[in-house]
C-alpha cells in the first residue's frame, strides 16, 4: 500500500515539474498580455517577474479589440474547422473502417496509394492544388478552404490501425445477430472507438486553426479571414506592438485549449471489448 | 482494379474538362449604383490602414455614381505573406487593379509584366513634384512603373543619456555626420555584453538589406549594376568587402547583438540603433520618457554618404480592365492629400516634395534628420528583377558574416549565385 | 455456422466498399492526386510563376541542375538528420509523458492539457521566446547564462552551423511531443487492463508489467507512430523557416524549406517541383525501407 502512495506522490511530483516546464511559454504570453508595452521584453531576463503581470492593464485587450476584427476572424475559422473536421471524421473514418474491415479487390492498392500520398508536403502542391481550386471558381470561398481537406491520408491511415485492432469477433457477433455492414459501424465500431476520434478531432482541429499558407491564398475578403491571417496583422511592419500581440495571442489560444480539455477525457478505457472473453 | 484506374483518370480528366477556360479574368464590374468597380490591396499594416481606409473613403464620396473603389488589406505578417498571395494571384490572373508593392520589388514585377507601364497615365505635374527618389525606385527599364506612397529613412537613434555620460560629440550637421570609425569607437567605448554598442539587425527579413545596403553604397560599391543585372564585381569588390568586414567586426567583437530583442535600445540593452522614422515614431509614443534622441546615418572617413530610403508604392496590374478607372484611383490615391495622411500617420517622410513645404514634422527635431537625408543623401536599393532572391541570400550571407564567416567568400557565393537567378530569370523569358 | 476462415475470405459487397471509400477517393484523386501529378509535370517546364503562359518544356534539365546543386544535397543531409534525431529524441518523449498521464487520476487532464500547450501555442511565440533561450548574449539567453554559471563556454545555438540544427530540434521535441503523446495515449489505453492483472497475478511488478504487457500492447501503434514521424519529420518547414530563414550556413535548410523557397520566393516553379518529386520518391523509399525492416 505505501508502495501504491510513494508511486503516485512520484507521478504527480514529475508531472507538475515537466509540466511547469511546458507551460510556462504559455504563462509568460498570457503574462505579457497584461503588462504595459515596455514591460514585456524588458521583464525578459528579470527571472520571475516574466510570469508576473506587475502594472496590470488591460490596454493590450482593449487594443485588440478596438483595432481589430478578432471576433470575426475567430468566429469564421470556428465555422469552417468545424465543418471540415466534422465531415474528415466522417470521410476518412469511413475509409480507414473499410480499409481495415472490408475485402474487396484492389484494397492493397487503395492503402499503399494513401500511404504514397501522405507522404507529399503541402508545399510541393499548394501552388497547384490553389490552381485547381481557383479554376473551380472558389476564389475566396469557405468551400475552398474545407473541401480540398476533407479526404485527409493520415487520418485514413490513424482510422485504419486502430480499427485493426477491434476483434474480428465483435463484428461477427453483431454481423450474425442480423446488424447490416453500416449499422455496425455507426452503432457498435464508432462508440467504442472514442480515443482515435478525439485524437483526429483534436490533431485536426490544432492543425488547421494554425493554418496560416493555404487560407492566406485561397481568402481575400474580411468576412473569410481566418484567425491566423487576422493575427498576422499584428507582426506587420514597425512598429510592431507586442503587447497587442500577446493579447491576441491569448484570445486565440482559448478556444482550442478548452477544446483539448474538454475532448482529452474521451480518452477513457474505451475498448470495452475486454467483456468479451472467446 | 484497372477499372477504378481508369475512374480515377476519367476524374481527373473531367476535372480538366470542367475547368478549362472556366476562368475568365472577370471583366471590370458594374455594380447596382452603376458605378465601376476598382478593386485595390495594400498589406495589412495596422498603423496605415486607418489613412488608407479614410481616403478610400473619400475617394468614393468624390467619384459618387462613377466609380466604387475597395481596398483589401492582405496579411503579410512577419513574412513575405503578401508577396506570396501577389504572387499566386498573378499566376491565376486575379490580381487587382492597383496593386501595392514594396520599393524593391517593383523591378522584378514590371520584369514579369506584372503591373503595366504608367507614363501616359500620370500626369508630368504629379511626376514632377514626386522625390527623386521614389521615381528611381519606381522606374524600371526607363518607364515608371509604381508611384510611392511614402518615404523611408534610417538614421541613428541613440540613448541621449549614455553619450551625454561618455562625452560623445554629436554632430551638428549632416556633413558632420559620424564616420565608420567614429561609430566603432564609440561602441567599443560603452559595449559591455549586458548594454552593447549598436543595434544593427532590427529583423532577419528585408531589414538587413534596407539598413545596411548604404554601407556598400556610400564605399565605392553597390549591390548590383545600375541597370540590375549583374552582381558579380559589384556587391564583392573592394569596397563591398570593406563594408562586410566592418560590419562583422561589430558583432565578433559583441558590440552588436546576432539577437537583439525587439525593443532593446528602450530596455538599456544597447545604446545605438540604426532604426527608420516609423520605429522613433513608436518609441516616442511607448516610451515617452526615454532619452531618445537622433542623429545622421554614417558617413566614411573620405565624407561619402549614402541612407537607406524605399517604401511601399502602388501600380496598375495586367488584369486591370479598365484603365480609365485605374488611373482616376491611382492619382487620388497618391496625390499630395494622400501622400501626406500616409507621411503623417506612418512616421514616414512624404513622398512628394510639395508635403514638405511648411510641415512642421519634418522641418523640425528630431524627423528633421531623416528629411535631410532623403534629400541629400538617399540612395534607393537596386532595380533588379531577381531583388526577391538577392534580398533573402543577402540576409542570410550578412547573418553568416556576422557569426563569423569569411567575408570575401560569402560576398562572392552570392553574387555568383544572384548571377545565376538572373540568367535563369532571362532563360524563362525567352518563348 | 460460418467460421473465421469463412469470414476472412468472404468479399464484401460492393455496394459497402464503394459508400464508405467513394467520398474520401473521390476528393482524394480531384484533388491531392491531381495536385500532385500537375507539380510532377511542373517540374519538366521551365516555369517562372509570375509568366505561366510562358512556361516551356525542358525535359529533364531541372533534374540535371537539382543533381549538381550542393543545396539540395545539404538540404537532403538536413532533413534526414533531423528525423533521425526526432524519431530518438522526440518518441521516447512522448511515450514517457504518455505513461505519466495514462491513469486516470485526479487532475490527470490538466497534466495532459499542459503537454498539449505548445502544440497551440503560436509559433511565432514560441519562436520569440526560443530565440530568447537561445540568445548567444549570456545576459539575455536563458541557457548560455545558465552555461556560463557553470563555468563552461557560452555556445552560439542558432548562429552556429554546427549547433542550430540540434537547437532546432530540441525545441521541435519539446512542442510537437504532444501530438506523438495523444495517438501513443490512446494506444495506451486500448490496453485491455486484465492482461495487467493477470500480470499482477503471476507475481509481476511494475517494471515486469511495462516489459511483459505495455511493450507488447503497444508495439503496433508505436510502430505506427514511428512510421508517420518519420514522414512528418521530413517534411518539416515551420520551425526553420520562422527561427533561422534555413541558415546559418543552409545547416538548417530542409527539402521542404528548400521547396518554398524555389517555388514561392524565387519563383522557379519548376525546379521546385522537380525537387518535390525527388523528395516523393526519397521519402517513399525510406518507408518502404522501414516496412520491410519492420517486418523481420
Amino acid at each position: 500500500m505505501r508502495q501504491r502512495k510513494r508511486a503516485l506522490i512520484l507521478i504527480y511530483a514529475v508531472n507538475i515539474v515537466v509540466s511547469l516546464l511546458y507551460i510556462s511559454p504559455l504563462l509568460w504570453m498570457i503574462s505579457s498580455s497584461f503588462k504595459p508595452e515596455s514591460r514585456i521584453f524588458s521583464d525578459m531576463t528579470k527571472g520571475l517577474i516574466a510570469f508576473i503581470p506587475t502594472d496590470f492593464t488591460l490596454d493590450n485587450y482593449k487594443e485588440v479589440f478596438l483595432r481589430s476584427n478578432l471576433l470575426l476572424y475567430t468566429k469564421n475559422s470556428l465555422f469552417y474547422v468545424s465543418v471540415l473536421v466534422a465531415l474528415s471524421l466522417l470521410v476518412n473514418s469511413m475509409c480507414g473502417y473499410a480499409l481495415a474491415k472490408f475485402n474487396f479487390r484492389g484494397k492493397n492498392l487503395i492503402f499503399n496509394v494513401v500511404i504514397a500520398l501522405l507522404v507529399l508536403p503541402l508545399e510541393s502542391i499548394i501552388l497547384s492544388l490553389y490552381w485547381v481550386v481557383i479554376r473551380l471558381g472558389w476564389n475566396d470561398t469557405f468551400t475552398a478552404l474545407i473541401v480540398p481537406f476533407v479526404a485527409k491520408c493520415f487520418n485514413i491511415y490513424l482510422f485504419r490501425q486502430f480499427f485493426l485492432d477491434i476483434p474480428d469477433d465483435l463484428i461477427e457477433a453483431a454481423s450474425i445477430d442480423g446488424a447490416g455492414t453500416v449499422y455496425i459501424f455507426f452503432k457498435l465500431v464508432v462508440p467504442i472507438s472514442g480515443p482515435v476520434f478525439c485524437t483526429v478531432l483534436i490533431l485536426d482541429y490544432i492543425g488547421y486553426w494554425s493554418d496560416f499558407m493555404w487560407p492566406l491564398l485561397v481568402t481575400l475578403s474580411e468576412n473569410k479571414r481566418s484567425i491566423q491571417l487576422g493575427l498576422q496583422a499584428f507582426f506587420t511592419d514597425p512598429p510592431i506592438y507586442y503587447g497587442p500581440i500577446m493579447a491576441a495571442l491569448v484570445l486565440s489560444v482559448v478556444p482550442m485549449m478548452i477544446l483539448f480539455f474538454v475532448f482529452q477525457k474521451y480518452y477513457v478505457q474505451g475498448i470495452a471489448v475486454t467483456g468479451i472473453k472467446g | 482494379m484497372r477499372r477504378f484506374l481508369i475512374l480515377l483518370c476519367m476524374i481527373a480528366l473531367l476535372g480538366y474538362a470542367f475547368a478549362a477556360g472556366a476562368n475568365e479574368a472577370a471583366a471590370a464590374k458594374t455594380n447596382a449604383n452603376g458605378e465601376k468597380e476598382i478593386t485595390m490591396w495594400y498589406y495589412d499594416n495596422k498603423t496605415m490602414q486607418p489613412a488608407f481606409s479614410q481616403r478610400v473613403e473619400d475617394f468614393n464620396a468624390k467619384y459618387k455614381g462613377q466609380y466604387h473603389l475597395t481596398i483589401t488589406f492582405v496579411p503579410r505578417g512577419s513574412g513575405y505573406g503578401y508577396e506570396d498571395k501577389v504572387n499566386s494571384a498573378a499566376f491565376t490572373d486575379q490580381l487587382p487593379d492597383l496593386v501595392s508593392i514594396d520599393g524593391p520589388n517593383v523591378a522584378n514585377y514590371a520584369a514579369n509584366g506584372i503591373i503595366i507601364p504608367l507614363d501616359d497615365l500620370v500626369s508630368e505635374e504629379s511626376k514632377a513634384d514626386l522625390m527623386p527618389s521614389i521615381v528611381i525606385q519606381g522606374t524600371y527599364d526607363n518607364h515608371l512603373y509604381a508611384i510611392g506612397y511614402n518615404e523611408s529613412s534610417t538614421a541613428l537613434i541613440y540613448n541621449k543619456e549614455i553619450f551625454e555620460k561618455n562625452g560623445f560629440r554629436i554632430p551638428k550637421s549632416i556633413e558632420d555626420a559620424y564616420t565608420w570609425e567614429e561609430i566603432y569607437e564609440m561602441a567599443k567605448k560603452i559595449s559591455t555584453p549586458e548594454c552593447v554598442g549598436i543595434k544593427l539587425i532590427t529583423n532577419k527579413g528585408e531589414a538587413i538589406p534596407y539598413v545596411l545596403s548604404s554601407f556598400w553604397d556610400m564605399n565605392n560599391s553597390a549591390f548590383t549594376s545600375a541597370d540590375g543585372s549583374k552582381c558579380d564585381g559589384y556587391i564583392n569588390n573592394e569596397g563591398g568587402i570593406e563594408a562586410g568586414k566592418y560590419l562583422q567586426k561589430f558583432f565578433v567583437e559583441g558590440l552588436a547583438n546576432l539577437d537583439p530583442t525587439p525593443t532593446e535600445l528602450q530596455d538599456g540593452k544597447s545604446a545605438m540603433w540604426l532604426a527608420n522614422s516609423g520605429y522613433l515614431k513608436g518609441i516616442l509614443k511607448s516610451y515617452p520618457d526615454f532619452p531618445v534622441a537622433v542623429t545622421y546615418y554614417p558617413r566614411t572617413k573620405s565624407g561619402n554618404a549614402a541612407s537607406p530610403c524605399g517604401s511601399w508604392a502602388v501600380g496598375i496590374s495586367k488584369n486591370a480592365k479598365d484603365l480609365e478607372a485605374a488611373k482616376v484611383a491611382l492619382e487620388f490615391m497618391t496625390n499630395a492629400e494622400s501622400t501626406l495622411a500616409y507621411s503623417t500617420i506612418g512616421g514616414y517622410p512624404p513622398s512628394r516634395k510639395s508635403n514638405y513645404e511648411g510641415n512642421e514634422m519634418w522641418n523640425t527635431e528630431p524627423f528633421k534628420v531623416y528629411a535631410e537625408e532623403l534629400f541629400a543623401t538617399a540612395v534607393p536599393r537596386p532595380r533588379t528583377p531577381v531583388y526577391t532572391v538577392l534580398s533573402p541570400k543577402f540576409s542570410e550571407t550578412l547573418l553568416d558574416i556576422a557569426a563569423g564567416a569569411d567575408v570575401k567568400e560569402g560576398l562572392d557565393a552570392l553574387a555568383k549565385y544572384v548571377d545565376e537567378e538572373y540568367a535563369r530569370f532571362q532563360s524563362s523569358l525567352k518563348k | 455456422m460460418k467460421t473465421k476462415k469463412t469470414k476472412s475470405l468472404k468479399q464484401t459487397e460492393f455496394k459497402y466498399v464503394a459508400l464508405f471509400t467513394f467520398p474520401a477517393l473521390f476528393l482524394l484523386s480531384y484533388f491531392m492526386f491531381q495536385a500532385m501529378v500537375l507539380a510532377f509535370g511542373f517540374s519538366l517546364l521551365n516555369f517562372n510563376m509570375l509568366k505561366p503562359k510562358d512556361a516551356f518544356f525542358v525535359g529533364l534539365e531541372n533534374y540535371r541542375r537539382l543533381f549538381t546543386d550542393p543545396t539540395f544535397y545539404r538540404a537532403l543531409r538536413n532533413s534526414i538528420y533531423f528525423t533521425f534525431v526526432v524519431i530518438i529524441y522526440q518518441i521516447p518523449l512522448a511515450f514517457g509523458l504518455a505513461l505519466l498521464v495514462r491513469k486516470k487520476l485526479r487532475g490527470v487532464g490538466i497534466f495532459r492539457t499542459a503537454y498539449f500547450t505548445p502544440l497551440v501555442t503560436s509559433i511565432t511565440v514560441v519562436s520569440i521566446l526560443w530565440t530568447f533561450i537561445y540568445n548567444p548574449n549570456p545576459t539575455q539567453g536563458l541557457l548560455n547564462a545558465m552555461i556560463v554559471k557553470f563555468g563552461m563556454k557560452p555556445s552560439m545555438f542558432l548562429h552556429d552551423p554546427k549547433s542550430a540544427m540540434n537547437a532546432i530540434i530540441l525545441m521541435s521535441g519539446w512542442h510537437s511531443a504532444g501530438r506523438q503523446m495523444m495517438i501513443l495515449l490512446a494506444g495506451l489505453q486500448a490496453i485491455p487492463e486484465d492482461l495487467y492483472e493477470a500480470a499482477a497475478i503471476d507475481g509481476a511488478n511494475a517494471f515486469g508489467k511495462f516489459i511483459h504487457v505495455t511493450l507488447p500492447g503497444i508495439k503496433n501503434v508505436m510502430i505506427f507512430v514511428v512510421q508517420i514521424t518519420m514522414i512528418s519529420a521530413m517534411k518539416v518547414f515551420t520551425q526553420p523557416y520562422v527561427m533561422t530563414q534555413g541558415g546559418p550556413k543552409e545547416s538548417t535548410k530542409t527539402l521542404t524549406y528548400f521547396i518554398y523557397q524555389q517555388g514561392f520566393q524565387f519563383r522557379n516553379v519548376g525546379y521546385a517541383s522537380s525537387i518535390s518529386v525527388l523528395f516523393f520518391i526519397i521519402v517513399v523509399t525510406i518507408s518502404l525501407l522501414m516496412k520491410s525492416l519492420i517486418k523481420e
